[in-house]
């Protein structure tokens, strides 16, 4: 099993402030950064391909006007440039982002808790009690990893998986139940939250 | 601490049940201007009020040159009135937005008592948006360098709060009729110290809840 604690010791002050009087972790782990694409991304980067692709054809129409009007500079500034730093996001930035967040982000399962930890924009936690899960869902997702939610999620969140930090305020801020992200030993949490559940 | 229990209790009299003890209280600081949100909205805004003021700024300068109408045959004296009303909302929203969100954060109160988070908006009659501690069952919260912080009590759908805390809710306050669940400390001092306070009422209310049902 993965054990970041044992990567990098300088964690364990960051993880012992999470921790409850008596509280004890039984795994740690993080996403697996090998696994660059989440299955939304089968829609996603055609989606964003295809945006790319107008931005580039609609912004170079307009810079060619501008060269020869220069009424049209605005229209470069206020319209041709957003769009294509949106595409250039869409298409590139958002897994350069995505890969940043993943490895900033670290999950902790304890004798009490789930935690999915992050410490991209100051430190956060998102965190539920063993006993409030309800129900844990399993998604596969690329080269025999799997991502986990700790109770009920919404049918798009799961086909999101790790798009979900493709932007900067996370979409998913406060939305859904815990989730760790791409885990190379999914099935070994799984059965130890099951495990610690049903004590 | 004391006098703010003190003030919290003449804020929150009235609104409170008659054996409801108010554990903690706080308030938004006022001195927070940004959120993530902001990574979006000041790129948009400065693009919209930038696009409305150039809009505006041609139309006015043709005004100014005796011209009636635009070349596609509108009427520039209307155009003129929408350009107007566009640029009064990218000032809103570049600049007003932030006024909006220091003047809400002063009026919102946030207290803790053993059985409910309650966050009291206190402009005119006041929202009220309470959550029973025996329903919190996810908590999460993000805590700068500084220790100020947010706590969120409990999963928000998608299509709410997207745009609380940001100054852009001040306008929407006076179009809808109550808060949007679930409650939200924003920007509280020592958030770290709150989080863990929520964390063990709750915890301690589910154990009496269980120690009484396996008694029965």
């Amino acid at each position: 099993m993965t054990d970041v604690k044992s990567l990098n010791p300088q964690l364990n002050d960051f993880f012992s402030r999470q921790l409850r009087k008596g509280e004890r972790i039984l795994w740690s782990g993080q996403p697996d950064l090998s696994i660059v694409f989440s299955k939304a991304d089968i829609v996603l980067v055609p989606a964003s391909a295809l945006w790319a692709g107008m931005a580039i054809f609609f912004s170079s129409e307009l810079v060619s006007a501008a060269r020869a009007n220069s009424s049209y500079v605005p229209l470069v500034i206020f319209f041709a440039v957003p769009f294509t730093l949106m595409a250039f996001h869409a298409t590139l930035g958002r897994f350069v982002l995505r890969r940043c967040v993943k490895s900033r982000t670290y999950y902790l399962l304890t004798d009490q808790r789930v935690l999915a930890l992050s410490r991209m924009f100051g430190d956060s936690a998102h965190e539920t009690f063993l006993d409030d899960i309800d129900q844990v869902t399993t998604v596969r997702t690329w080269r025999g990893a799997g991502s986990l939610w700790f109770g009920k999620a919404p049918g798009w969140l799961l086909f999101l998986g790790t798009s979900v930090f493709d932007f900067p305020n996370s979409l998913a801020e406060g939305i859904g139940p815990v989730a760790f992200y791409d885990l190379r030993d999914a099935d070994q949490v799984y059965s130890l939250v099951a495990e610690l559940k049903s004590k | 601490m004391i006098s703010d229990l003190w003030s919290a209790r003449e804020i929150f009299r009235g609104r409170l049940g008659p054996d409801e003890d108010i554990t903690w209280y706080g308030q938004p600081k006022t001195s927070v201007l940004f959120n993530a949100h902001d990574i979006f909205l000041i790129p948009f805004s400065l693009l919209w009020g930038g696009f409305a003021l150039y809009w505006e700024g041609s139309v006015i300068a043709a005004l100014l040159r005796g011209e009636e109408k635009a070349r596609n045959g509108g009427d520039l004296l209307e155009f003129s009135i929408f350009g107007a009303v566009m640029v009064l909302i990218g000032l809103y929203f570049v600049v007003g937005r932030f006024f909006g969100k220091r003047w809400l954060k002063r009026h919102t109160h946030y207290i803790v008592t053993g059985e409910r988070a309650v966050v009291l908006v206190a402009v005119r009659t006041g929202r009220i948006l309470s959550l029973d501690l025996n329903d919190l069952t996810a908590l999460k919260k993000s805590v700068g360098q500084d220790g100020v912080g947010t706590i969120w009590l409990g999963k928000r759908s998608l299509w709410t709060g997207n745009q609380d805390n940001t100054g852009l809710e001040v306008l929407g306050y006076f179009l809808t009729s109550r808060q949007k669940p679930p409650p939200v400390f924003y920007d509280i001092a020592d958030a770290d110290r709150v989080y863990e306070l929520i964390n063990d009422m709750t915890r301690e209310r589910r154990n009496a809840r269980l120690g009484a049902l396996e008694r029965r």
